[in-house]
C-alpha cells in the first residue's frame, strides 16, 4: 500500500494527473476516517477531504520520493483539521475578547471537540451510523483515530503511530483499549 | 450476547465509513486552485487498469501541471499569499510533545519553529543555531554528544554539540536508553540491546514495553498488555544483560519517573487514572501523592520536587509538590503545558498552542517567560 501511495504521489509530482485521480480513489477513505474522527462532523470533513487532496496537488513538489507517502497525506489532513480546531477556538476568543488571546489550550480543543459531536443528529438514522455515533462519543481522541485509521484497512500500526508521533507500544495499547471498549459497547448488536 | 470479534467490530467501523464517505472528487477536480477543471482528468473505476497515455501527451500534461503549478506558487508568493492559502505553516508542530536537554550549560531541542530541527540556544534562549535538518525526537545529551531519533527516516542518529559529526547509529524506534557504549530501546516485539556503531543487536526482553528507564545499573521498562497477553501490564526491572527480569508491580502505567528510590507514575490499565502514584523501586509501598488529577498528564521530577499542571474550577495551573505529595505550591496561575521538563533551576514548559510556544519559569520569582513561540507567525495568519 506504502509502495503504491509513494509512487502515485511521485508521479502526481511528475504532472500524471490521472495518478491524482487514483491517488484520491485510494486514500480518500482514510482521510476520511482521519478528518472525522478529529472533527467528528460530517461536513467539516467532507470540507477536510476536500482541502486535504487541493494540498496534496499544489505541495505534491516537495514530497520526498522514496518516503511514507501515506503518512504524508495524512499529516496534511491532520494539521488541515486541527487548524480547522483552532480557528474554531480563535473565533470563539475573539468574539469574547478582542485583546490578545493569550494562553489558549489547543490541546484541549483537538482532544476533546464535544461541540462537534452535538451536531451529528445525522447519525441516528442506521445501525452502522449509531455504531459510529457511539465510538465517537465513548472513545478517547487517540483511540478514536487509531481504531479508525485502523478500520480502513489502508494503515498499519506503525505507520499510524508514526502519524500521530506517538509511540509505536502507545499505539497498540490505545489500539487495544479502543477495541476491549468497542467490544463492550456492541455486545448487543 | 456474544461478544463481537475485533474483525468484526473493525468491520463495522470500516463499513460505517464506506457508506457514509462523501465524494469530492467533482469539487476537487472543479476547484480553481486544482486546476484540474482546464485539464482531462477522470476518476478511474475501481481497479481499472490505468490508460497507456502515449508519451508525447503525458509529457504535455506535465509540462502543463508543473506551470500552472509554478505559476500559482510564484504568484502567490510574491504576492505574499501563500501562507494566507495554507493557513498556517504546513510542516508546523502541533505535537503535545517537545525534547530539549542541557549539557555543558547548553540547551538543545527540538525547535517547533523550524520543522523540528535540532537547535542549540543558551540558558536563556539566546544564541539560537541550528545543527541540523533532521526532524529530531527523544534526545538525549551524553557527553560530547546529543543522540536523537531522526523521524524522516526511523534511525538513530547522534551529533557533537557543536553540530559537526552527524552520525547514523542504527535503525532504532521507541524509548532509549544510552548507557556506555549501548543503545537499550524498546521495539515492536521486546526490549533490545545495540552497540553505539550500529552493530550487535541483541534482543533482551519479550515484553512489549514503552517506557524504558536506566536506573542505579538497572532497566525499568513499563509492559503493555497485548492481544495475546494482558498480564504483560505491568513495571519491570532487569539486568542490563536482559538477566534476571522481574515484574516488580502490577500496575499498568505507559510512562514513568525514577527518583530518590521511587517510582512515579499514573495508571493506564484497565482504568485509567491521571494522579501521580509512588511505588518503591522493589515494587512495594504504593502511595497517590495527589488528589488532584493531572491535566494534562505530564510531569517531571528534579531535587526532591515534582511539577505537573492541575486545574481548579477548570483553571489549570502549574504546582510543584515534594516527592512526598506534601507543601503543593502553585508556581504559575492560569498555565498550561504538555511537556515539562526541569533543567537545573528552571522549569521549561511547552504547550502547543498557535503551534508551539515554549516558557521558562522561574520557580522562586513565581514568575513565566516565553522564549520561543509561533504565535506572533500564526496570528498574523488569522
Amino acid at each position: 500500500m506504502n509502495n503504491e501511495i509513494d509512487k502515485l504521489i511521485t508521479n502526481v509530482k511528475s504532472g500524471n494527473l490521472n495518478d491524482f485521480a487514483l491517488l484520491y480513489q485510494k486514500m480518500s477513505k482514510g482521510v476520511y476516517a482521519l478528518a472525522f474522527s478529529i472533527l467528528g462532523d460530517k461536513p467539516l470533513a467532507e470540507d477536510a477531504i476536500h482541502e486535504t487532496f487541493i494540498r496534496v496537488k499544489l505541495m505534491a513538489n516537495s514530497y520526498a520520493s522514496g518516503t511514507n507517502g501515506t503518512a504524508w497525506v495524512l499529516r496534511i489532513t491532520r494539521n488541515i483539521c486541527l487548524n480547522v480546531l483552532k480557528k474554531r477556538k480563535f473565533e470563539v476568543n475573539f468574539s469574547t475578547n478582542e485583546q490578545s488571546p493569550g494562553f489558549e489550550s489547543i490541546d484541549h480543543i483537538s482532544q476533546k471537540p464535544e461541540y462537534a459531536y452535538d451536531k451529528k443528529n445525522e447519525f441516528e438514522n442506521s445501525i452502522e451510523r449509531f455504531v459510529l455515533k457511539e465510538a465517537l462519543n465513548k472513545l478517547k481522541d487517540n483511540e478514536r483515530q487509531i481504531v479508525l485509521l485502523y478500520s480502513v484497512k489502508g494503515l498499519k500500526h506503525h505507520e499510524i503511530a508514526d502519524l500521530l508521533n506517538i509511540p509505536k507500544a502507545t499505539e497498540r495499547w490505545q489500539y487495544r483499549s479502543a477495541i476491549g471498549k468497542l467490544k463492550n459497547l456492541l455486545k448487543n448488536y | 450476547m456474544k461478544n463481537k470479534s475485533e474483525k468484526e467490530i473493525l468491520d463495522i467501523l470500516s463499513n460505517a465509513i464506506e457508506k457514509d464517505m462523501p465524494d469530492v472528487w467533482d469539487k476537487i477536480k472543479n476547484n480553481q486552485k486544482s486546476r484540474l477543471s482546464d485539464i482531462e482528468c477522470e476518476m478511474p473505476t475501481p481497479i481499472k487498469p490505468r490508460r497507456n497515455l502515449p508519451i508525447k501527451r503525458i509529457s504535455s500534461i506535465a509540462a502543463a501541471f508543473v506551470i500552472i503549478i509554478a505559476g500559482i506558487y510564484i504568484s502567490l508568493f510574491y504576492g505574499g499569499g501563500i501562507l494566507k492559502m495554507f493557513g498556517n505553516k504546513p510542516n508546523m508542530s502541533l505535537d503535545s510533545r517537545f525534547y530539549i536537554v542541557e549539557a555543558n550549560n547548553t540547551l538543545y531541542y527540538q525547535d517547533f519553529t523550524d520543522g523540528s530541527k535540532l537547535y542549540s540556544m543558551d540558558m536563556n534562549g539566546g544564541n539560537r543555531k541550528k545543527l541540523c535538518d533532521d526532524y529530531v525526537v527523544n534526545l538525549i545529551a551524553d557527553g560530547e554528544y546529543i543522540y536523537y531519533q531522526n523521524l524522516n527516516d526511523q534511525k538513530q542518529y547522534r551529533i557533537r554539540t557543536d553540530g559537526t559529526k552527524r552520525e547514523l547509529l542504527a535503525n532504532v524506534n521507541g524509548d532509549v536508553v544510552i548507557h556506555d557504549e549501548f543503545i537499550y530501546f524498546t521495539g515492536n516485539n521486546g526490549i533490545y540491546k545495540i552497540n553505539k556503531n550500529g552493530q550487535g543487536l541483541e534482543k533482551l526482553s519479550d515484553v512489549l514495553a514503552n517506557t524504558l528507564r536506566f536506573y542505579n545499573e538497572k532497566l525499568y521498562f513499563s509492559g503493555i498488555p497485548t492481544n495475546n497477553d494482558s498480564s504483560n501490564g505491568g513495571i519491570y526491572k532487569m539486568n542490563l544483560d536482559g538477566s534476571n527480569i522481574q515484574k516488580i508491580s502490577d500496575q499498568t502505567t505507559h510512562d514513568f519517573k525514577m527518583s530518590n528510590n521511587y517510582i512515579f507514575f499514573q495508571i493506564y490499565g484497565n482504568k485509567i487514572s491521571h494522579y501521580i502514584y509512588r511505588i518503591n523501586i522493589d515494587g512495594t509501598g504504593m502511595k497517590k501523592l495527589l488528589d488532584k488529577e493531572l491535566t494534562t498528564g505530564t510531569f517531571d521530577i528534579k531535587d526532591n520536587n515534582i511539577y505537573f499542571i492541575s486545574s481548579e474550577n477548570s483553571t489549570p495551573s502549574l504546582y510543584k509538590m515534594d516527592i512526598n505529595g506534601a507543601n503543593i505550591t502553585k508556581l504559575i496561575d492560569n498555565f498550561e503545558a504538555t511537556t515539562i521538563n526541569v533543567i537545573g533551576n528552571t522549569v521549561y514548559c511547552y504547550h502547543p498552542s498557535y503551534g508551539g510556544r515554549l516558557f521558562k519559569v522561574d520557580t522562586e520569582r513565581k514568575a513565566k517567560l516565553e522564549i520561543l513561540t509561533n504565535y506572533n507567525k500564526n496570528n498574523t495568519d488569522k
